[in-house]
């Protein structure tokens, strides 16, 4: 499974919701300030030692990975060939490797390379940020978490839930995809027509299951008491703990040394 | 026959002359229903599917009118609290209420969270929702759980969270609607005896749909009988089960014991009353039967000799499987299956039935050793092609149907298929559809019809195809007494044809009945396989396997015990038997 929460106590488990929020963002801030591969590269290594030190199961990253591949490739290639050398400051990057086109159109240069690399980098840092907040954090601190930012709670409760249910999504769309290859359905080959009817033959009954779930766990909600009271209390209450305060430190200070780093014009192509 | 309530009790659930209509219904689904149920009491409601028993339980919790709304007439009270009065989050901490499907009553992603997601909505204090966690946790076995997620859970599992999801909420009475109809028979097993000490040990009040005589006459207390929304039946499980045609004809199954002494009984033979309903009461009884001339069964039940050997359709040979090198799934398994065989593929769940049967059309490729279908290598074959050898019928057809109209579901499989004219596909369709009876509903929308005559679809859109081999994953599971019976009967018509089946199932008096031949497994292995008597009277090999023994292979093990050797398994041979011995007998007296 993909986005599943996996029980563990791991230090990332441990940590506080609105910490790991904070690393998030700043993650993300971190690979959209610099355009040189290196830097999402280096973000893009401290989340693996994340992983890994974690101990959470690296298959769901390694899928994800694969599933992307195809998007990877046509970004790089559309990054590396729409760059004019002009559009680059630094000598090197400038360089012209070759021309795909004659007349000096759809130059390829080493800064177009750079540039595509980084892009690439940078969905991977999103998707990793995001795999690890939700492999390690339970529905019920993210919902607080919120809580506290005043999110109005149906708001957060709708977030938090169709989260709680992709991996239930995925399991359906297996057994559906299963049901319609055994009767023949190609969904790699054939025309338009027969693809789109190939593909509502998948998504028809997918949608109509998610009609009946969605009634069915509307009746469970009621069934226990979702809106009885305005307070909400939560069986473990979030509170930052001394390691929340270190990390929190931690982030602050790397994010001054990025700001430092951007304002002095590094990681520029 | 209704009981009345004895005015002295506490009534914790009351109907008051109900009468209910669905929002744009044209008939009414529950009519004029007069109902009590005391405090501390196990009642179970059974009826065909469509007599309005979810109705009934809806309406227990408010359910009906606040979610469903519609005609109501007369007054419902459960808890002394009027169900239309109050609104749903009052109801909430009064009836707590499992559904069939526990994945969509499973809202956080631990165990623990999910079960204090009720107690945080009432605003219980933390205190007290650690306690009620505890207890919640403790009465449905699942202590240790609390941090496990909900989706590396079995079905049994989910829904044991879900149940105690709303005891955590302390209702005094519980409601389940056919809780057990989608869990293996040992979570059911289980899940009843949790039942049953909620209510001697909590003296909770439960109110409980279910399919499963065999259960409901160990556990219930009282059984309610519906049909056509009216209460036609209301007392103890046993005079219910006694009255074995009255159930047929109420479409409600009976405990298969029951069934074949009722069955003798229809042969002419002499079953005096009341009526064996479990195997103890049927042992001396049926030993009885074939006292003082045991020299004439032994040429009696010589069985048919076994069929020469046929072609081999599908050929697996040391099959191992494992999904994202984690455990494995399947190893090394050899089996043969060849052309016209009826088998039946049994084993707990996780013990690879479906593995197995999906690599027979190619859906999953081994990860060593082969698999060939009817000469061909599932390796180098697309599902594509596999599945004009092989047909698969999943367990649920609402994972599949898609279509406006029945006649193009079935056709969907034939327009994959290349070089078919119009007029084949016509003619193939029509074929189908008479294959499973279904030729008068070509025209409908798949979804106005039940859910057994879905379940019929889904095998038509399958056998459009022609295969040689049709796969059928739980073919009666959520159907009622009815629906099963005709399910059964349409495959039995399809292996007559000339189809080879295999039935993957939880239901061992299922597969005794109508398997010619028995696969076990267990742990990704082949433990046994055999005809139906080499399997079934082995009780120690199914207790290996984690089944049990169907009643009436347990029947004659004990008449074995008894120096009776019937060797039999299945329910209407066992009744041949029984009626030659009877024919026998009433000659030799002649």
């Amino acid at each position: 499974m993909l986005v599943d929460y996996v029980p563990s106590e791991s230090f990332l488990h441990r940590l506080d919701v609105r910490t790991k929020l904070v690393w998030f963002c700043s993650c993300i801030v971190a690979v959209f300030l610099f355009d040189h591969p290196v830097y999402a590269a280096a973000v893009l290594a401290l989340l693996l030692t994340a992983l890994l030190l974690s101990g959470l199961p690296s298959h769901g990253v390694k899928r994800v990975s694969l599933m992307l591949l195809p998007v990877f490739v046509i970004l790089f290639l559309v990054t590396v060939f729409s760059h004019e050398p002009e559009e680059f400051k630094d000598a090197f990057s400038q360089t012209v490797i070759l021309f795909l086109f004659p007349d000096r159109v759809a130059p390829l240069t080493v800064g177009g390379i750079l540039l595509g690399i980084t892009i690439c980098l940078r969905i991977m840092v999103m998707v990793l940020a995001s795999l690890l907040l939700t492999l390690t954090t339970p529905v019920d601190d993210l919902l607080q978490a919120s809580q506290r930012m005043h999110v109005p709670y149906v708001v957060a409760f709708i977030v938090t839930t169709a989260i709680r249910f992709i991996p239930t999504m995925e399991q359906k769309a297996t057994m559906v995809l299963d049901a319609q290859r055994s009767r023949g359905a190609d969904l790699d080959s054939g025309g338009l027509i027969k693809r789109i009817r190939v593909f509502s033959s998948v998504l028809v009954p997918m949608i109509i299951d998610s009609i009946r779930m969605s009634e069915n766990l509307a009746m469970a909600l009621l069934n226990r008491g979702f809106g009885s009271s305005r307070r909400i209390v939560f069986l473990d209450e979030i509170h930052m703990k001394r390691r929340d305060y270190i990390a929190l430190a931690t982030n602050f200070l790397l994010l001054a040394i990025v700001v430092v780093l951007y304002f002095q014009s590094f990681g520029r192509l | 026959m209704t009981q009345q309530p004895n005015p002295n009790e506490r009534l914790q659930v009351v109907f008051e002359d109900v009468t209910y209509r669905y929002p744009r219904g044209t008939d009414d689904v529950l009519r004029r229903v007069e109902l009590g149920i005391r405090e501390n009491e196990f009642v179970a409601i059974v009826g065909r599917t469509g007599a309005g028993k979810t109705t009934l339980l809806s309406m227990v919790n408010g359910l009906i009118p606040h979610f469903f709304e519609g005609e109501i007439a007369g007054r419902v009270l459960s808890a002394g609290i009027d169900t239309q009065r109050s609104p749903a989050t009052t109801m909430a901490r009064v009836v707590g209420m499992v559904f069939q499907d526990a994945e969509t009553q499973i809202l956080a992603n631990t165990v623990e969270k999910d079960i204090a997601f009720g107690p945080s909505n009432l605003g219980q204090d933390a205190e007290t929702m650690k306690r009620n966690i505890a207890a919640a946790l403790e009465r449905t076995d699942l202590c240790g759980y609390e941090r496990r997620s909900p989706s590396g859970l079995s079905g049994g599992e989910k829904q044991r969270v879900a149940i105690a999801g709303v005891l955590a909420m302390e209702p005094p009475i519980l409601v389940l609607d056919e809780p057990t109809s989608e869990l293996d028979p040992e979570a059911s097993a289980h899940l009843f005896t949790l039942c049953d000490r909620l209510c001697t040990e909590q003296r909770m009040t439960l109110l409980l749909a279910s399919h499963e005589a065999e259960r409901l006459l160990d556990h219930a207390k009282r059984i309610i009988v519906i049909d056509e929304g009216k209460i036609c039946w209301d007392g103890d499980p046993r005079s219910l089960y006694s009255d074995v045609g009255a159930c047929h004809h109420r479409g409600i199954s009976v405990p298969v014991i029951a069934e074949l002494m009722w069955n003798l009984r229809q042969r002419g033979i002499r079953i005096d009353d009341p009526l064996p309903l479990t195997l103890d009461e049927a042992v001396p009884v049926v030993a009885g039967l074939f006292s003082g001339s045991k020299k004439n069964i032994a040429s009696i039940t010589s069985s048919a000799p076994r069929p020469a050997q046929r072609r081999v359709l599908i050929d697996v040979r040391s099959l191992s499987h494992h999904y994202n090198g984690t455990r494995d799934a399947l190893n090394g398994i050899d089996l043969q299956i060849a052309r016209g065989e009826f088998i039946a593929l049994v084993g707990k769940n996780g013990a690879g039935k479906t593995t197995l049967a999906k690599h027979f059309n190619g859906l999953l490729k081994p990860t060593a050793g082969k698999v060939i279908v009817s000469g061909k290598d599932t390796n180098r074959y697309s599902i594509g092609t596999l599945s004009k050898t092989v047909g698969y019928v999943f367990q649920n057809p609402d994972h599949q149907i898609f279509c406006p109209s029945v006649r193009e579901e079935v056709e969907f499989g034939l327009r994959t298929m290349e070089g078919l004219t119009e007029s084949d596909i016509a003619s193939r369709t029509a074929e189908a559809l008479r294959a499973v009876g279904l030729e008068d509903r070509s025209a409908r929308h798949p979804f106005t019809l039940g859910k057994g005559e879905r379940q019929k679809l889904a095998v038509a859109s399958v056998l459009a195809r022609a295969p040689e081999v049709l796969v059928i994953d739980e073919p009666t599971t959520g159907l009622d007494m009815e629906g099963g019976r005709a399910m059964m009967a349409m495959i039995r018509r399809l292996h007559r044809d000339g189809h080879t089946i295999i039935v993957i199932t939880h239901d061992m008096q299922l597969a005794a009945d109508h398997a010619e031949r028995v696969i076990v497994l267990s742990h990704g292995s082949v433990l046994a396989d055999g005809t139906p008597e080499e399997i079934f009277l082995q009780p120690d090999l199914l207790r290996r396997a984690g089944l049990t023994t169907p009643p009436v292979a347990a029947l004659s093990l004990a008449l074995q015990a008894k120096g009776i050797d019937l060797r039999c398994v299945a329910m209407n041979r066992f009744e041949e038997i029984a009626d030659m011995q009877h024919n026998a007998g009433a000659a030799n007296a002649r």
